[in-house]
């Protein structure tokens, strides 16, 4: 599952980060790493979807978030 | 001789660093930046026992990776100047991910004092925090308090200060009880660059980015090892064991942090949701976001114009008063036309913009320190894709709205080219305070009773003309798709008023400086450029108005409104003061009350707010862009855009007045 298809208020942990570039470093240097832990506390249909992990709340964008795989922990 | 220390201050966007800046150095700073966040090295001196030292403020970054111009900034300093002493601010209420940068630090192997923020926050939140055993861990100093509060300060000044003078040596290995391939790896690459003079000093560091396949480091090793010791460092490095590759130092890194922040933090319970829980319910929330937003804003622009206004009627009473005293009391013309027009006016079109840069810059702080100016990147995210832009770009895109200058020098904090060159690129026909303030002051002359209508048009039509540009630079100029918004959501905070008020002085300092000088210079050579060498209209600056006035005779201006937009470049304030200089009227509004038909007015500010940007932004443009073909580009393109538009709506219009 990606982060997008998550619905607001579930617990998951981050399995994988498909995409080149730098959005893998992007994403890692701001605590997200393989087996992090993260609760989505919002996801519209459409635009950004919010998350918190370790007492951070991060704003990640519906296309970074769409390559980000996860499962329910 | 003694040698003056320096010390770097590090820590992650919204750590709290600056504050502990702001509260060490006091007022003895130098800031050459502008509002948001520190993107610009600020620079302070701080009394350690009979030395002096110099602090710095080094930008925000997340680690030592150089992925923006921020982390660049950081990195080159750190490796580069070889500071005595770092401090790392670190946020008590995120240690884990404020670890992940201090874990980096400790590889660099300089003296470091670990702060922990905002004990105050970590406190509400009910973590504690076990400061010894850190400490432990670290194999460092590891000190607590508050920058809010400002607990704690007093003893990381001592600590400073017995740092300093005790020249407290760095062992040499890396103190870190972890057996893993990454550290096995590390430390067999470190052991290969320490027969290298110039990669001994940071054999560590430079070996942990060789795994994360820095190429910036990779480079360094390249040309300094020789290709066959390269080749070996390269073998090592790639050896994989994991199928992870060059994220395996990362996660690496984060296990690290992850594990000490687990053995000293302990948190409690939450028994309440959290204030930063309940207001984000209220500020992002479906329906009430974008009012919120709007209304945000208007207030922004509300207050500043009308309490700026007030303070600006009593400097134009002042310097009235003084004009009024000079003139009567010099008989010589040309002498008393000199002090009142040329530098009583030049002096009092600086002073005026004075209350509405401080009131303006004070607001915009105030809503980046509640940590309100992040949740409009999530709000405006959605619709700056539409321009194929993202949400973060949006914070410099309203930061154009004071000063295009901190505007164009905040698109650092994105990470991409394009994203920067597309943000940038957009900003330059953002209304900026200046232009502003002049469509306000001409407009309330020209349009009489219907002003606020005309002149909010004339903003519109102006923020329209930005989107416009954004959809066509962002269709033409770039193929490649923004990577997309990734940013922390800070708790919301009181700001400290101290503070606020400390940083809108420093960006008044600034523009006096960097603006003021250049606007009151320009007054001064136009007074004499209309004086000379004829007298009163008779001057250079007549004949070149002549010389050009034709192109501009299909918008309806006159010589003095074309001579006015020539020296608009320099500053576009400077507009006011040349027409005034120029129409040598006692009432500047007045005369052009009289003289302006609406029609002439309107195309007049249109123009004036699209054409060029000021000559101040053209060099941040080119300094940040670094090219002059994406500089001609766009003042090309605004020019014929501003004529264009004008000329479209004046003839539009012409048909109704």
């Amino acid at each position: 599952m990606t982060l997008t298809e998550i619905e607001t208020g579930t617990t998951v942990k981050l399995l994988s980060v498909c995409g080149g570039g730098n959005v893998c470093s992007r994403i890692n240097r701001m605590g997200l790493t393989t087996d992090s832990i993260l609760k989505v506390v919002r996801n519209d249909k459409s635009g950004p979807v919010i998350i918190e992990q370790d007492g951070c709340r991060i704003v990640i964008g519906r296309g970074i978030a769409s390559r980000i795989n996860v499962q329910y922990a | 001789m003694f040698s003056m220390h320096n010390i770097a201050i590090v820590g992650q966007p919204n750590s709290g660093k600056s504050t502990i800046f702001n509260l060490l150095t006091g007022m003895n700073q130098t800031v050459g930046n502008w509002p948001g966040v520190t993107v610009e090295k600020k620079e302070g001196r701080i009394r350690s026992g009979d030395a002096e030292a110099k602090l710095i403020d080094l930008p925000g970054v997340y680690g030592l990776t150089p992925l923006t111009m921020d982390e660049k900034v950081t990195r080159n300093y750190l490796l580069n100047e070889n500071p005595d002493l770092i401090i790392n601010v670190l946020d008590g209420s995120a240690m884990e991910r404020s670890l992940y940068l201090s874990v980096q630090l400790l590889f660099l192997k300089m003296p470091v004092i670990f702060f922990i923020n905002m004990s105050d926050v970590a406190e509400k939140k009910n973590i504690s925090i076990d400061t010894k055993r850190l400490g432990e861990l670290l194999g460092e100093r590891v000190l607590f308090g508050s920058g809010k509060t400002e607990e704690g300060i007093e003893e990381l000044k001592s600590e400073i200060s017995e740092m300093l003078e005790s020249k407290k040596s760095v062992s040499d290995n890396i103190n870190i009880e972890q057996e893993n391939t990454v550290f096995r790896k590390i430390n067999a690459i470190a052991q290969i660059l320490d027969s290298n003079e110039n990669m001994k000093r940071f054999k560590y560091f430079y070996s942990l980015k060789l795994l994360e396949k820095d190429e910036e480091i990779e480079n360094i090793a390249e040309s300094g090892l020789g290709k066959k010791v390269y080749a070996e460092v390269k073998e090592i490095a790639e050896s994989t064991e994991t199928s992870k590759g060059s994220f395996a130092a990362a996660d690496w890194l984060y296990s690290i942090s992850r594990g000490i922040s687990g053995e000293v933090v302990t948190k409690g319970r939450l028994s309440h949701i959290s204030l930063t829980e309940e207001l984000d319910n209220i500020f992002l929330s479906r329906y009430f976001s974008l009012p919120i937003f709007f209304l945000a804003f208007f207030s922004i622009f509300f207050i500043t114009f009308n309490f700026g206004g007030v303070i600006n009627k009593l400097i134009e009473l002042l310097l009235h008063s003084i004009s009024l005293f000079v003139s009567g009391n010099i008989s010589v013309k040309f002498i008393s036309d000199f002090l009142t027009i040329g530098v009583i006016g030049g002096v009092g079109s600086v002073l005026s913009l004075i209350p509405y840069i401080f009131i303006m810059f004070f607001l915009l702080q105030v809503l980046e320190d509640t940590g309100y100016m992040a949740r409009i990147a999530f709000v405006m995210d959605r619709y700056m894709h539409k321009i194929g832009l993202h949400g973060k770009s949006f914070i410099p895109v309203v930061m154009g709205f004071g000063c295009s200058v901190p505007a164009v020098m905040a698109a650092r904090t994105l990470e991409t080219r394009s994203d920067r060159l597309k943000t940038i690129l957009l900003i330059p026909f953002i209304p900026c305070s200046s232009r502003l303030t002049v469509i306000i002051l001409l407009g309330g002359a020209v349009f009489g009773a219907s002003a606020p209508i005309f002149t909010f048009a004339l903003f519109l039509i102006s923020i329209l003309m930005a989107v416009v540009s954004g959809l066509i630079f962002s269709r033409f100029l770039s193929k490649d798709k923004s990577e997309g918004l990734i940013m922390e959501l800070p708790d919301y905070k009181t700001p400290n008023i101290k503070q606020l008020f400390m940083n809108a002085y420093f960006k008044v300092e600034d523009f006096l400086k960097k603006a003021g000088t250049l606007i009151f210079l320009i007054s001064i050579i136009i007074f004499f450029a209309s004086y000379f060498p004829l007298g009163n209209k008779g001057g250079i600056i007549d004949y070149m108005g002549h010389f050009i006035s034709p192109i501009f005779k299909p918008l309806g201006f006159d010589i003095e409104m074309t001579v006015s937009l020539i020296t608009g470049f320099f500053a576009k304030e400077s507009v006011v003061s040349t027409l005034s200089v120029l129409y040598n009227s006692d009432s500047l509004t007045g005369y052009i009350s009289n003289h302006w038909s609406v029609l002439n007015g309107f195309t007049f500010l249109l123009f004036m707010m699209i054409y060029i940007p000021c000559i101040a932004t053209a060099v941040v443009i080119k300094q940040e862009t670094k090219s002059w073909k994406f500089l001609s580009g766009l003042v090309i393109y605004s020019i014929i855009l501003a004529y264009g538009i004008s000329f479209l709506l004046r003839s539009l219009l012409s048909i109704f007045i």
